[in-house]
């Protein structure tokens, strides 16, 4: 609740800290210094594209993770971006290949899907190493919505990763219902069972037919609204820095789910009157919220 | 100029014909081609617009599917899965079937997709297309025939950004099927094209520009234009049929009613002008009647007939003219000129061939009686009989000719003089036992024959001629009747060729006025008659200067027909004298002129007598005219007209010679004549003859019965005074009373008594 109340109190300096991050954000868009589109290939052999800020390596760098099958590009994940290109981070924002060479468009539900959250999370590795290579010694995760069970899988997967951070933006609900879920799962498990690895639509997400293998499905499909709330509260344990951001009026997300998460996150910030993408305004709002939490990492990490 | 040549030429009126036709047909013909001509061109165009439209319209289609195919395949291109699958090609078929799939039911037109490797082989053994994409040779999109269909395919290049270049991942082909856009031409309301057929090779693709240009459009065509161009060519179809029609039809009918019946007047010329032209017939005209050329066949027989008519006239003139030239119109005998010709030839043997022939002179005696007291028929009809008698005495191979007036000749050929002259009298026996007959009265008709021998010795026809008119002559000088033979040396012959030279002397006698005016004095026998009467004599000077007596020159100035000129020397020579005598004299003196025979017939003798009249201011009744009683006989119808016209004017007449001829008192009383001449025979023996005093006194009675005054003449002595003063004779002449002196003397001796009254 600190940071709430003190966004709170900060009120009228982030009024001008908003008019600020409009005229910071309007020179990284007239200038976009030193922001490069990097391409890498996987030791797969799949072409990965990550959009990349380059800052001093004495901050630790930061990577911002799209939503499920989205891209850097989507509007939320890269108003994230711009906003972080100004506060003197390096940033990488990678799209997830989800088995694409060099994907560059979001896919889409009924495309076939093959990829896995673990192969998600390899790619994530490539990129954590990527960064280190470039001589970022720490590193804090940003995702956005789907992004956000991405760095929490992340983190609870590679606990040694140097990651100092961890913000879940839009951090909800799953959008099926768990009996829904349930029941793909079990029809999954058992089509595994059945080696029948063809594609079969399920609901996921946002998608009401995600054409995917079983494997693929159940990779994302575990990471129920339980599982996410499990991951926080280890995370907490682990004493990993997590801070979760959600819009008020995030129709994925109820009272409920704000206690859950807040209960198990390091901290809960809701911005009121903002949506699941955080358009319109808040996004400046969001990008506050992302400085104060990047400048309390700061502040611990040191 | 080559058409100078060309207006020197004729033609035909066909040549004509066919320029006409030719100039007719050609406006027609080019008119007709080159508006169908413009009117194909039109369609053509229209078609080739037709075509360039239906090529643009399937080009346009094919592109805009085209168009549609390359952004369908960028988009599967661009795909992220598409890519992915270039990775893990697990779920192609997928991809293929299921993501394609609906993106081709979005589009509406994509059939199928497949995906190939850089190198260009598929990306799955499961393809669709084909095993092998040809993006090297086919850089754009293609058409592709599979099986029955045909197919739009493109194969896009799959790229992706490696190192910071692009790098070709493969290729997506699409294929589209062109059933869509035959769909999309048929459905279109304006659309050029009915059908497409593809010309191409069985799944093997062509690049789209020559899958175009080679495929077969059935293209629409344009109704209006097909109508217009069906009207523009039927249209001038017809009218070239119509025009041909017509142009022919006129042709055919100006041929055959123009051009062919022209051609039939001309050829009728043709044969009129040879003579075996038969009159056209009325159904020469063709197909149709023109009413010129009826005209022109009208005027044709028209003038055929007269051409005719006045052929076979002149044929008849010509051989009456031939007839006339070599026959005398009158007896239907030879004239003169034939008889010459015959002369001349019988001459020609005579003397090359050494033959002997005759000729007989024939010369009718007392025919002038029966021609002036009968008429000229009587006279023609004489000439006609004694033609007959004469022919009745020779042989056929004789030739009697008429040589003019009451002459004939009589050629007797191969005939010597013997012979000749038994012919020669026998005509002469014919002619005399002959009896004309003319309205009851009788006439002794006679013929006086000179007989010529025609041989070699003869020089010329001019020598038979004068021969045989001398010996004619001397055969009615002997007492007429008669046939004198020609001989050589013949003392009468001299005298007629002297009697011919005197015409010459006549002639350069009046050209060198060597005439001399005489007069004599006619006395008055009755006490109280004061009056002055002369007779104007004619005397001839010759060139010594001797003067000869009227007697020696009268006779041949008579016989040739000199008189006339004489009687005109006489006439004017004597009126002018007069007139100067008048103009000094004052007095009243009478002439006598004496007029010839042939003068009294001679109109222009008259005239002069008038003119010099008029001219010289003469009183008529002081002129007297004497005439024989013999010249007037002889002429005496133009005898009466004569004494007539004169008398009319004043003149008085005088009957010479009375009673020496045949004179009769009936003659007489046709005469009007003033005085009578008494014949001098019957004056001389007055005195001493009982019969001529009784005579004398017979025609003194007579005459002054008559209210004719008579003059006595030849009163050479002037013992003749007493009887003749006793018989009541008016008047007395002779060189008793008065010598004749020269008129200028006389005139000059009245004009010093004149003055010196």
């Amino acid at each position: 609740m600190p940071l709430q109340q003190t966004a709170n109190d900060m009120l009228p300096f982030s009024r001008y800290m908003s008019i600020a991050a409009v005229l910071c954000l309007l020179l990284t868009y007239a200038l976009p210094a030193r922001c490069e589109t990097v391409t890498a290939t996987l030791p797969s052999g799949v072409a990965v594209n990550a959009e990349y800020i380059v800052a001093s390596p004495e901050k630790p760098a930061i990577i911002v993770l799209h939503g499920f099958l989205q891209t850097y590009e989507f509007m939320s994940t890269w108003n994230i971006v711009n906003g972080l290109s100004s506060l003197g981070y390096a940033v990488l924002a990678p799209n997830i290949s989800l088995g694409v060479p060099d994907r560059k468009q979001s896919a889409q539900c009924q495309a076939a899907h093959t990829h896995t959250f673990a192969s998600d999370l390899s790619e994530l590795d490539f990129w954590a190493d990527w960064l280190q290579k470039k001589g970022y010694k720490s590193l804090i995760l940003i995702g956005h919505s789907w992004g956000s069970q991405y760095l929490l899988g992340y983190k609870v997967s590679r606990p040694k990763a140097p990651v100092i951070g961890l913000i879940a933006i839009s951090l909800v609900r799953s959008h099926e219902s768990r009996g829904v879920r349930q029941q793909q799962i079990t029809l999954a498990k058992s089509r595994i069972k059945e080696h029948a690895s063809g594609l079969q639509p399920y609901k996921l997400s946002f998608c009401e037919d995600f054409m995917a293998t079983p494997q693929s499905y159940l990779s994302y499909a575990e990471w129920s609204d339980q599982k996410v709330l499990d991951t926080l509260a280890q995370l907490k344990h682990n004493q990993t820095p997590t801070y979760v951001i959600i819009g008020g009026q995030d129709k994925r997300s109820d009272s409920a789910w704000l206690k859950e998460v807040r209960a198990r996150a390091t901290e809960l910030a809701v911005i009121e009157g903002a949506n699941h993408f955080f358009s319109d305004a808040f996004e400046f709002e969001l990008n506050d919220r992302l400085e104060k939490i990047l400048h309390l990492i700061d502040a611990k990490t040191q | 100029m080559w058409w100078h040549k060309l207006n020197k030429r004729y033609f035909p009126i066909s040549f004509y014909l066919y320029i006409f036709v030719l100039l007719a047909i050609a406006p027609a013909g080019i008119t007709t081609y080159l508006s169908i001509n413009n009117a194909y061109r039109i369609q053509r165009q229209a078609e080739e617009e037709n075509i360039h439209r239906a090529n643009t319209e399937l080009r346009t289609e094919v592109h805009r599917l085209s168009d549609d195919l390359l952004k369908i395949t960028a988009n599967l291109a661009g795909w992220d899965e598409t890519r992915a699958l270039f990775v893990d090609a697990t779920y192609y078929n997928y991809w293929r079937d299921i993501r394609v799939k609906d993106l081709a039911q979005a589009s509406g037109i994509l059939d199928a997709a497949d995906l190939y490797r850089d190198n260009g082989a598929a990306l799955t053994s499961d393809y669709i297309l084909t095993p092998q994409a040809h993006p090297v040779a086919i850089a754009g999109p293609a058409v592709m025939r599979q099986a029955a269909s045909y197919y739009l395919v493109y194969f896009q290049p799959i790229t992706v950004a490696s190192a910071g270049k692009n790098r070709l991942l493969g290729y997506v082909g699409a294929r589209m099927n062109l059933d869509a856009v035959t769909e999309s031409i048929n459905s279109a309301e304006n659309s050029h094209i009915n059908k497409i057929e593809w010309m191409l090779p069985s799944n093997e693709p062509v690049a789209l520009e020559e899958a175009i240009r080679t495929a077969r459009l059935d293209v629409a065509a344009i109704p209006e234009i097909k109508e217009f161009s069906d009207i523009i060519r039927t249209g001038f179809t017809e009218f070239l049929l119509y025009t041909l029609t017509l142009i022919i039809f006129w042709t055919v009918l100006l041929s055959l009613s123009v051009a062919r019946p022209l051609g039939r007047l001309a050829k009728y010329l043709q044969d009129v002008y040879s003579g075996h032209a038969d009159t056209i017939p009325v159904n020469f005209h063709g197909v149709i009647k023109i009413r010129e050329l009826e005209d022109v066949r009208e005027a044709i027989n028209d003038y055929k007939h007269r051409f005719q008519s006045a052929t076979k006239t002149l044929e008849e003139k010509n051989k009456e003219l031939m007839h006339l030239t070599y026959h005398d119109p009158l007896t239907g005998r030879y004239n003169r000129r034939a008889f010459t010709a015959r002369l001349e030839h019988a001459l020609e043997t005579a003397v090359i061939e050494n033959k002997q022939h005759a000729l007989c002179y024939i010369d009718m005696d007392q025919f002038k009686i029966v021609n002036d007291t009968c008429g000229h028929v009587a006279g023609d009809e004489l000439l006609k009989q004694v033609a007959m008698l004469l022919e009745s005495e020779i042989r056929d191979s004789d030739m009697l000719a008429r040589l003019g007036g009451d002459e004939f000749g009589v050629l007797l050929e191969g005939c010597n003089l013997d012979k000749a002259e038994e012919v020669a009298e026998a005509m002469r026996q014919k002619v005399k036992t002959h009896r004309f007959i003319w309205h009851d009265k009788p006439f002794d008709i006679g013929i006086s024959i000179g007989l010529v021998p025609i041989t070699a010795d003869n020089a010329n026809i001019g020598e038979i001629w004068r021969n045989a008119d001398a010996a004619c002559y001397v055969a009615k000088d002997s007492g007429r009747n008669r046939l004198h033979i020609y001989q050589e040396h013949d003392t009468e012959l001299v005298q007629r060729y002297g009697e011919m030279q005197w015409v010459s002397r006549l002639k350069q006698a009046l050209d060198e006025n060597r005439f001399v005016l005489y007069a004599q004095l006619i006395k008055p026998l009755h006490p109280g008659d004061n009056s002055q009467h002369y007779e104007v004599l004619l005397r001839l000077r010759e060139g010594n200067g001797d003067l000869i007596l009227p007697m020696a020159f009268i006779p041949a100035a008579e016989r040739y027909n000199e008189m006339p000129y004489i009687d005109r020397w006489v006439i004017e020579n004597t009126l002018r004298h007069f007139h100067n005598i008048k103009s000094h004299h004052g007095g009243k003196i009478n002439l006598s002129i004496n007029l010839s025979g042939q003068s009294i017939g001679n109109q222009e003798v008259l005239e002069l007598i008038k003119n010099s009249i008029d001219t010289y201011n003469i009183d008529p009744r002081q002129l007297c005219f004497e005439i024989t009683e013999t010249a007037a006989m002889s002429n005496l119808a133009d005898a009466m007209h004569f004494i007539h016209s004169l008398r009319s004017l004043g003149c008085r007449f005088s009957l010479d010679d009375f009673g020496s001829g045949l004179s009769s008192f009936g003659y007489l009383s046709n005469l009007e004549v003033d005085y009578i001449k008494i014949y001098g025979e019957f004056i001389r023996n007055v005195s001493t003859d009982a019969l001529s005093r009784t005579i004398v006194g017979a025609i003194n009675q007579i005459g002054h019965v008559m209210g004719v005054k008579t003059i006595a003449e030849f009163v050479e002595n002037e013992a003749l005074v007493k009887p003749l003063t006793d018989l009541g004779i008016d008047y007395i002449q002779g060189i008793a009373i008065h010598k004749p002196a020269p008129l200028s003397e006389l005139f000059a001796g009245l004009s010093r008594v004149a003055n010196s009254k």
